[in-house]
């Protein structure tokens, strides 16, 4: 869906507009289409304000205007005064929280969320999912949830698939 | 019921090679021993050789530029000293290198991101083919096709430019000079920096150029912030594996430099410095003193190189840990 692979089969469609159907395919940059991955993929040679501010920075904002929008993101998820700090210098929990504010600070219309939570501990997971439910609620994106914990299906989905 | 308080005797652990075990591993050794043999022994015989230079004239046999062989029958007459050939071999490798780098990044990024598969093995096929050129072919085409070329771009260069040192020219006589043989190394060290980049670059972590993906980034923006700074330690390894080689090379250099015994930093003048340039030219109708600073020079080239060859070796290997 983000267009880090190709379809071997089937068509990918959104609001109408083909992204990938074998012959015709959207470059990831253009499908405003965002990932969180399990194991976060945060830059370790960048900053978090630079984490964060990547999005903004690849779709052509300025550099001071990707780095405005960085430090809102980063405060709305309680990470306010971390902007200079770097990945390998945060808890689990923290890290998770740039993860977060890096995927919904370019405003996307597709948010994919894989195992969000499988790097931090139990005692963590719902002030995650609070400040996940935060940041979505007034956000366009239509968020796809992969998870096999019960409590995030529970705190967060409205429409559930199983497999 | 078996005892069991009693501690079972320790066992002898040996290992039986077979005679085709001990073969191999014996001629094994022996290659791997035999390389590094050879290299100690060059190191002693131009040691031992050049030794009487160095006792007679010290360090200015490396800081001094003139060379002047005095009466051959008195070596006590003889000036002898390769300063000048020394900066000109580093000037020369300094271009080769500036001139390289950047385009072994274009080409490896090109190749390892860019290129369909066909033409990436059609690209590294060549890339091989013109590290096998032999360097005397590289210097009669330098000489008979490049030197014209540069002659004519030397003019205005110098013209535009004569308010930066390097490229002024008091002598107006332009053609076989240190930017000629510069540009000359930098084609053909360009397919070993090429070659390291791309290894390096292809080990770049590929799920970070996905999460870059993932957040709507370019794949130039993927290969910005990702490719190039784990790689940079990498690269640096190669460009001085390619510092090494053009700082040694002789024929190439040789055919399209010309030896001047004076320091200095002119690019674009016909006049320049080269250590195994020199030990070329003068090898031939050396007295035997002289020939015992040739040997002299030799060991310094060798030591630089082997200098220069081992940080690269280093600087690579700390890259592949990071990665």
């Amino acid at each position: 869906m983000a267009g880090i692979d190709r379809v071997r089969s089937g068509r990918i469609a959104l609001d109408g507009r083909v992204l990938d159907d074998g012959t015709t395919f959207v470059e990831p940059q253009d499908r405003r289409c965002v990932v969180v991955f399990q194991d976060l993929r945060l830059f370790p040679t960048m900053s978090v304000l630079d984490n964060v501010a990547y999005g903004p920075r690849s779709h052509g904002a300025p550099r001071a205007d990707a780095h405005t929008r960085a430090r809102e993101a980063l405060a709305k998820v309680g990470l306010a005064g971390f902007e200079g700090r770097r990945p390998d210098g945060l808890s689990g929990g923290e890290r998770q929280r740039v993860a977060i504010a890096r995927a919904v600070v370019t405003n996307p219309a597709v948010l994919l969320l894989d195992e969000p939570f499988a790097s931090v501990d139990a005692d963590s997971r719902p002030g995650l999912r609070e400040v996940l439910r935060g940041v979505l609620t007034g956000s366009e994106a239509r968020t796809v949830i992969v998870s096999h914990d019960p409590s995030d299906i529970a705190d967060l989905a409205a429409t559930v698939v199983r497999l | 019921m078996t005892d069991t308080a009693t501690t079972p005797e320790r066992r002898q652990l040996t290992t039986n090679y077979t005679l085709v075990d001990r073969v191999f591993r014996g001629s094994m050794t022996a290659g791997a021993l035999f390389s590094l043999v050879v290299l100690a022994l060059i190191a002693a015989f131009l040691l031992y050789r050049g030794f009487e230079i160095f006792s007679d004239f010290g360090f200015s046999f490396i800081t001094g530029e003139i060379w002047n062989i005095g009466d051959p029958m008195d070596t006590s007459t003889a000036v002898l000293g390769i300063g000048a050939m020394l900066v000109g071999s580093v000037l020369t490798a300094f271009i080769a290198i500036l001139l390289a780098v950047p385009f072994a990044i274009a080409a490896a990024l090109f190749i390892e991101y860019y290129a369909p598969k066909s033409v990436r093995t059609a690209l590294t096929a060549l890339l091989d083919l013109v590290a096998a050129i032999p360097s005397v072919i590289f210097g009669i085409w330098g000489y008979a096709v490049l030197l014209p070329i540069v002659e004519d771009w030397s003019v205005p260069l110098e013209r535009w430019l004569d308010f930066i040192p390097i490229f002024d020219v008091p002598s107006g006589i332009f053609g076989r000079s240190p930017f000629l043989a510069g540009l000359l190394l930098s084609l053909m060290i360009t397919p070993i920096v090429t070659s390291v980049a791309r290894e390096v670059y292809g080990q770049a972590p590929r799920d970070l150029v996905d999460a870059s993906y993932a957040l709507g980034g370019t794949k130039w923006g993927a290969i910005r912030n990702v490719v190039l700074p784990f790689g940079r330690s990498g690269l640096v390894g190669g460009a001085m594996l390619g510092l090494g080689r053009a700082l040694g090379e002789t024929v190439a250099v040789y055919l399209t430099l010309n030896l001047v015994f004076d320091i200095n930093f002119r690019i674009l003048g016909s006049a320049g410095g080269n250590v195994a340039s020199l030990i070329a030219t003068k090898f031939g109708e050396a007295t035997p003193y002289e020939l015992k600073a040739l040997m002299a020079a030799g060991l310094v080239l060798f030591l630089v190189t082997l200098l220069v060859n081992f940080l690269a070796t280093v600087i690579v290997n700390r890259s592949r840990r990071i990665v």
